[in-house]
Order: C-alpha cells, then structure tokens, then sequence
C-alpha cells in the first residue's frame, strides 16, 4: 500500500490537532503555531515511513511535548517581543460556562492541564495519558484527580456543590 | 464526580470547537516541512563526505559551516532572484548588529557577544543583550530588567578589545532598544522613558514617553520610538537640550489591532514592522504614514535597510523574509529563513536575520 504523502497527513489529522494544542494552550495563535510545530517536526525527517494510524498517536505526543517546552520559548520571544499586548479572548458569545472553563484551564498547572485534556478530551486510558506524558499511572491519577478539584471550585455550580 | 466528568467533557468539546483551521497553515506547513527536508539532506550528505574522506584520505575536514541551498519563498517567483544561506552559530541568537567589518550577535544561552567575519565566529565576549548597536569601535548592548536582574543596564563594549568601557545601570528597570546617533545613545525603557546617554559619560536625560516602549530607532536629529502596547510610535525631536514629542496612533488608522515592533529609518523615511495587523508602516519624516504594506509575512518583527532593499522578518508561522524595493515600496520576493526570524540588519547586498529559535543565521544576499 501506498504511504500516505505530507499533505495527506496534514488532512487528516490537522483539525484534530489544532484543537487539542487549543486545549492545551488556551490561545489560538498559539495553537496554530504549535500544530504547525508538530508537523514539522514530524515529517521534516526525510525516508521517515509513518503508517497512517500511528501518526495520529505520535503527533499527538509531540503536541503535548512542544506545549510543555512552549513556555520556555515564551520566555524567549517575550525578551524579542516585550510588550506586545495579549491576544484577546474570543468574543463572548451566550456560552458563560464554556469560557468559564476555558479560563479555568489555564489556571492548572501545566501538567495538570495536560494530564485533563488527554484523559476527558483525547479520551485515552490512564495508561495511555501517562505513556504520552512520560510518566506512571499513580502520577496521572494525582495530576486528573488534583485539576478537577481545581476546575470544580473554578466552576462553581451548584450541581456539583 | 461521574457529573463533574461529564461535563468537563462537554466543555472541553465545546471550548475546542472555537479552533478552526485557516486553509493558507497548510501551504506554510507543507512548505517548512520541504525546507527542513533539504537542509537535512545536505547536512546528512557533508555527514558521508566527512567520512568517507576520513577513511580514504585521513584527512581532517570539516563540514561547511554554511549550506548552500537556495531557499526562495514562491509567492513572487519571477521577481528577483535570492539566494540564502545558513549560518550556525551554536546557540539562539536574539539581537544583530553590522559596522564596517563585522556581524555582532547576542545570543540567549550562553550570554554571548559573539563577533562574526567572513561568515566565521572570531571572537565571543560576554553579552547577552535584548538589543544592540555598534559605532565608533564600541559595541552597545541593553539587558537585564526582566525578573533574573532586577535592575538594566547599557554597556559599551571595545570591539577590539572586548573590554566594557562604559556601564550605565537603570535601577529597577527593564532597557529594550538601543540606538547610536550624533545626538547621543538612545534607549528604550520598557517603564516608559526614553533615555539619552552620553556616550564616555555617566549622564543621560530622560524623556517621558509611556509604558511598554520597545524600539528605538534615531536619524538626523528624529528618534522613533515603539509602543506596542498602545499601537504607538512616538517621534522624538531633539535639538541640543531641548526636545519635541509627538505620538503617532497606527490603530487609529486601521481602526483595529496594531503593535508596531521593529523599525529602521532611511532615505527620509521611517519603515516599522507591526505583527498585529501583519503589515508594514511607511511613514515620512515629518510621521505621517505614507503607506501600509501588506504581504510581508503572517508576523513582522523587524525592518532593516540597505542598498536599494528593505527587509522584514517575519517571526513566527512563515518564518520568511520579505524584499521591498525601497523606491517602489514593491514586495519584490520573499525567501525562507529558520526558525523564528526576529532581529535582522542590512548591508548594501544583502541582510543577516537571526533565526532566534534554530541557533542559526541565514544570510540572503541579492544581485
């Protein structure tokens, strides 16, 4: 079977991508660069045969792995940058608790945001959450169970009072 | 919890359909990647050949610190013709610097001051700066400030020696863009002054511009001075202890988003990269805005002139440098440098732009 081109691969799995780095950075500037990041990372290597199911998997670990160093690159830009203003929230649109949500995110510590959105967003097992962070499962339990009790109190509705 | 659970799965679904792809991120994407292919291409052949060769000849040869692969962007393909090359240097350069003979390169790293001839580091002082210029046989270079020094400083640095002449320190402040001009050294502080040094002395005045200044650029007696915050540039006239201010509003003129970054001025007028509306501010001398150009990159951090070209690096997503025919203001070409161009300097034949997330340099050079 034919391997799948570049642009093939960025089909199927940008729109995928693209949301999940939105997840973790929580600004969608940020997101398309760091999905963008990913992919190059990914293919630039030439002779690299990758079969179609296993991409999605390693790109999704080097999202995650490109957003824990963004930080760092952070630091360097804004040393280049210094002073540009912060991107604006997306305009509010009706849905308060999705915004809720989103600003309570990046409240998390980084692992803890990471550790959330790879367990109720990428729907992946404690195992897998943990194989994808490079950590253990008791790891991934502590970082999920800690975050939530951080989300909950963000949210702050009675239903879960 | 199950509750909890579930709806932060509703949520997160909800709060991840706000991204959307743009349809020109492929093309970018597709492109990088074809780029990255070719450099690791020919570093993997210069790689063989350095073994082969040792094996055959035992000769000792170093790989070619520069590739040599043309990188040409195909937005203008016809237009004029660029050739680009690749210049390690072994850590992430921040700011450039050009006199008569050299390159000068802070780097983030190693706190470098590196000095480049013939496209070879000769010699590393200490340096580091967010920003710099050279004149006059010193090196002028601007850090600290930013949370690991508490206070900034401008140092002057021999460029033979490597000796720091002079040291000005700005107690709790955070110095950002410095220029040399007859005037005096000009230095941006992010608190809001812009401050004017005497070059061999101590001294300096301070004139009030606003919080969140970042660039400076100076020239026949004007000094222009970013605010990104604000979407200002502030012209700055000087006359001996005297001085006049005048904010330039750029969102005023779009009516939207502007940050105006980098700046350089030449032949009377005034070019300044704006990441926020993606564009390019001409303005003349008196700060008025003769154009706004487009198509200089999805990020425009800095500007530089030389000979008849003005050059623009765009940071982050295309990582290109765009060619403006200085006369025309025509976008003539735009090629690919590495990753994260930010600061870049010209010379009468081509620019230097530092690739601050790559540890390298691309030079582009034009007929």
């Amino acid at each position: 079977m034919e391997s799948p081109t570049a642009s093939d691969l960025y089909r199927a799995h940008a729109p995928g991508a693209l949301r999940l780095a939105y997840l973790l950075t929580g600004e969608i500037e940020s997101a398309h660069d760091l999905m963008q990041d990913a992919f190059v990372k990914m293919l630039a290597r030439p002779h690299v045969l990758l079969r179609d199911e296993a991409f999605g998997a390693y790109l999704r670990v080097t999202i995650v792995n490109l957003s824990r160093s963004r930080w760092r690159r952070m630091r360097l830009e804004q040393r280049w940058a210094r002073g540009l203003p912060q991107e604006p929230p997306p305009e509010a649109d009706g849905y308060e608790q999705r915004d809720l949500l989103r600003r309570a995110l990046q409240t998390l510590p980084e692992r803890q945001r990471v550790a959330i959105v790879l367990r109720y967003f990428e729907d992946l097992t404690e195992q897998e959450t943990a194989d994808a962070m490079g950590t253990s499962v008791p790891a991934i339990k502590s970082l999920v169970q800690r975050g939530m009790e951080t989300l909950r109190t963000h949210l702050k509705d009675e239903r879960y009072a | 919890m199950p509750d909890l659970e579930r709806e932060i799965r509703n949520q997160l679904e909800r709060v991840a359909d706000e991204a959307r792809l743009h349809p020109e991120h492929e093309a970018h994407t597709l492109r990088r990647i074809r780029r990255r292919r070719k450099n690791s291409a020919v570093l993997g052949s210069a790689l063989a050949l350095v073994f082969v060769g040792g094996l055959a000849a035992l000769v000792v040869w170093q790989p070619p610190a520069r590739d040599e692969v043309p990188r040409q962007d195909d937005r203008h393909p016809h237009q004029l013709q660029v050739e680009t090359q690749t210049l390690a240097v072994g850590d992430q350069p921040i700011a450039l610097a050009l006199d008569d003979s050299s390159l000068w390169v802070t780097t983030g790293r190693d706190r470098a001051l590196l000095r480049i001839t013939d496209g070879r580091v000769e010699r590393s002082f200490a340096g580091g700066g967010v920003a710099l210029d050279v004149e006059d046989g010193r090196v002028w270079q601007t850090r600290g400030g930013d949370g690991g020094e508490p206070d900034g400083e401008l140092t002057a640095t021999n460029t033979r020696t490597g000796e720091v002449v002079q040291r000005v320190t700005f107690v709790g402040e955070s110095p950002y863009g410095v220029d040399v001009a007859p005037e005096g050294v000009f230095v941006a502080l992010n608190g809001g002054d812009l401050a004017r040094v005497h070059p061999g002395g101590d001294e300096y005045m301070r004139i009030s511009l606003g919080r969140g200044l970042t660039n400076v650029v100076a020239a026949d007696g004007t000094v222009w001075v970013s605010q990104p915050t604000e979407g200002v540039v502030w012209r700055v006239v000087v006359k001996g202890g005297d001085y006049e201010t005048r904010p330039i509003d750029l969102r005023e003129q779009l009516d939207g988003q502007s940050c105006p970054q980098g700046s350089a001025a030449y032949r009377d007028l005034v070019w300044i990269a704006d990441p926020c509306s993606a564009s390019l501010w001409v303005l003349n001398g008196s700060g008025d805005v003769v154009e706004r150009i487009s198509d200089v990159g999805a990020k425009p951090a800095d500007v530089a002139a030389g000979g008849r070209y003005v050059y623009v690096s765009s940071f982050r997503r295309d990582h290109v440098v765009t060619i403006i025919d200085q006369k025309t203001r025509q976008v003539l070409a735009s090629a690919e440098a590495g990753e994260g161009p930010s600061s870049i300097v010209a010379d009468a034949t081509g620019a230097w732009v530092a690739n601050s997330e790559e540890q390298s340099l691309t030079r582009i050079t034009l007929p």
